[in-house]
């Protein structure tokens, strides 16, 4: 009796987890309604995102509303910089690939411009400490919700993505055409251009291919097996199987050839495929506001704030205040500088306020040590804090402005961050 | 009258037990083969701009010929069955299509002309066709093999040379193909990696692929050799004497 109770709940048990886990396997598709997640940013080592690739000045063409119709063209905007202090921990190709990141072709990248004048078509060669202004063109394609944002791609580096938006395109793509005008004259749809060919090539020749397996499958099988083994080879063929066999060997290595050719004579004029890499130069520096030095910085863990001290001098003909800390696509602003407000249109996520001490601009030819101290939660939500790292280093872009507007972008990028832990945080690995 | 129905009878279990097992090895090699040649050749496989002149020639033959000679170490010596070749590109294609169609285009919306296999299913029938004239593995691999590698390009130029079709686009020129790879974002895959003809081996005929070739046929040669006694090996069969049943 107790046997069978055993083998009674055995089998209930397998029943309930068998539900569990088809519930779980139909569910699991649905998940992605509830939870659209980004390109995955946050899972990169703050260290590499705060000290290799950054960017700055993204504008998207279609914010406020965050909406377009499949069809609709939309920009992408900005500047990154390469930091000059570039991680040894970190290889460097230079060899570069500008892209939008969207999670496939649900929009077509039309075209990039780096620096106004070069069509990114082929890979790059980039420059540490250079700074590219890109503009990328693209075109809604398929209705969805999808988080979109420029992105670097560098050889042996990885890829480092710039901030996000998520995209609704709405409408629908039935009908919808990419026609292209070739060198030939005529003008083709990618959509499906191709299409019907390679699918006629692939029926046919699958044909061909269904038709010997049949012929020989329709004799019987496993048969086969014994006969072989018992000496009889020579009774499994006929005269006409070897005649087939002729035909369909030779048959096909014609047709192969008649094909190359008559499609060589309906596409004579064809190019390989395009290769290359070019150079591309930064933009010319920026006017020269400050001298800076980033002198200490450290990090306390309970109370969630970066700090750090530099010391600035200010080299122009007018006063300079520190407006912003950029870093791994998060903004910290400072409030003491009138006007300088979040704007809801910014790509990337605010930080917060950055407290700047002495808050009084600096004068002309004035040096100043100024204490920036900035408490985040977003330091812990974006993975930012590297005391749990190798390599315990900030960097990031600092934003210099004088009375006229003139702006001058400051890279730190080699700094060491000493933490303190406070007295309740404990040990781990 | 008797004997007859059980005759009948006989013949139709032999037939669908001869169904369980060619489906079963069509399965089983569709899900092998399809793994070795993602492994191994994926990205020549899945991209028009990959489908190039120097690399998809040498690359794509020499890793796919590796599942038609083992399947015909066992089909051709077990079995006295000239379809190893045909049998185990079938499935390949098949597995290939089933991919594309469903994840690549219905799933995340690549266009098919962006995304189709290649076709072995020409070389196929040719290597099969050679095994059962010649009757001979070693021959086989020689000329099977070679002609496995020469046969790869013009079997599957008809799909793609509308691809090759120049195009002037903001002042450069390009291929539709790499046009196509351009517009449809692979997002995490960039143009760097791709791994294509760099315009450094101009030979005899002026162009790269009478060399790709007829590297590729070598090569196919050997690794004909190999993989057929992969096959052999692990398609290795004993029959138990009725006596020590």
């Amino acid at each position: 009796m107790k046997k069978l109770n055993f083998e009674t709940g055995m089998k209930k048990l397998v029943r309930v987890g068998a539900a569990f886990l088809l519930t779980g396997l139909m569910i699991t598709p649905l998940s992605s309604l509830f939870a659209v997640q980004g390109m995955g940013a946050k899972s990169q080592e703050a260290f590499l995102r705060m000290r290799t690739v950054t960017f700055f000045d993204t504008r998207f063409s279609f914010t406020p509303s965050n909406r377009v119709k499949v069809g609709d063209e939309f920009t992408c905007t900005g500047k990154v910089m390469l930091m000059p202090t570039w991680p040894q921990e970190i290889p460097f190709s230079g060899i570069s690939f500008f892209n939008f990141f969207v999670p496939g072709p649900q929009v077509l990248r039309k075209a990039i411009f780096v620096n106004e004048k070069y069509f990114q078509f082929n890979s790059v060669v980039l420059e540490k400490g250079g700074v590219y202004e890109y503009k990328m063109i693209n075109q809604a394609r398929t209705p969805g919700i999808w988080p979109v944002g420029p992105m670097v791609s560098m050889e042996e580096a990885g890829p480092f993505i710039g901030p996000e938006e998520y995209l609704t395109i709405e409408g629908s793509n039935a009908g919808f055409t990419n026609p292209v005008k070739t060198l030939l004259g005529n003008t083709i749809d990618l959509e499906n251009y191709g299409e019907a060919r390679m699918i006629m090539w692939t029926l046919l020749t699958s044909a061909i291919a269904v038709a010997w397996l049949i012929y020989w499958c329709s004799k019987p099988f496993t048969r086969r097996l014994g006969l072989v083994a018992a000496g009889r080879k020579e009774d499994l063929f006929s005269p006409m199987d070897r005649q087939v066999c002729f035909l369909f060997t030779i048959g096909t290595i014609v047709l192969v050839a008649a094909a190359a050719m008559i499609t060589k004579a309906q596409y004579p004029i064809t190019i390989p495929i395009q290769e290359t890499k070019y150079y591309i130069k930064p933009l010319p520096p920026e006017p020269a506001l400050i001298q800076a030095e980033v002198t200490d910085a450290t990090y306390d863990v309970p109370g969630r704030t970066l700090s750090f001290h530099i010391q600035v001098k200010n080299v122009g003909d007018k006063p300079v205040v520190l407006k912003e800390f950029l870093t791994a696509n998060v903004r910290f602003l400072n409030p003491d500088v009138p006007g300088n407000t979040w704007n809801e249109n910014y790509p990337e996520v605010n930080g917060g306020p950055m407290k700047v001490t002495p808050s009084e601009p600096i004068n002309p030819g004035e040096t100043k040590t100024l204490e920036v101290s900035m408490q985040s939660a977003e330091w812990e939500n974006q993975r930012l804090t590297m005391y749990h790292e190798s390599t315990n280093r900030f960097g990031g872009l600092l934003f210099f402005s004088d009375t006229s507007g003139t702006r001058q972008v400051f890279a730190i990028a080699d700094q060491i961050v000493i933490p303190k832990f406070g007295g309740a945080i404990g040990g781990g690995m | 009258m008797q004997q007859v129905a059980a005759e009948a009878e006989a013949r139709s279990l032999e037939r669908k037990f001869d169904i369980v097992v060619l489906v079963s090895m069509f399965l089983a090699i569709l899900s092998g083969f399809h793994i070795h040649q993602m492994l191994t050749a994926g990205d020549w496989s899945f991209w028009i701009d990959w489908k190039d002149r120097m690399w998809w020639p040498v690359v794509a033959p020499i890793m796919d010929i590796t599942f038609p000679a083992a399947c015909q170490a066992i089909l051709w010596t077990k079995f006295k069955a000239p379809i190893g070749a045909t049998f185990s590109c079938a499935g390949l294609f098949f597995g290939q299509w089933m991919n594309r169609y469903w994840n690549f285009w219905g799933w995340t919306h690549y266009p098919l002309n962006f995304v189709f296999p290649e076709t072995l299913l020409p070389q196929a029938i040719v290597l099969d066709g050679v095994l059962m004239i010649t009757n001979n593995f070693v021959v086989t691999a020689l000329i099977g093999g070679e002609l496995w590698g020469w046969l790869f390009y013009p079997s599957n130029w008809p799909m793609i040379a509308p691809y090759h079709v120049p195009v002037e686009y903001y002042g450069q020129l390009m291929s539709v193909a790499d046009l196509i790879q351009y517009e449809y974002i692979r997002t995490s895959t960039p143009e760097y990696i791709r791994m294509v003809e760099t315009g450094t081996m101009r030979s005899f005929a002026g162009g790269v692929l009478g060399v790709s070739a007829f590297f590729s046929g070598f090569c196919s040669v050997i690794m004909y050799f190999i993989w057929w006694y992969f096959g052999y090996f692990f398609g290795w069969t004993k029959f138990v004497k009725h006596s020590k049943v």
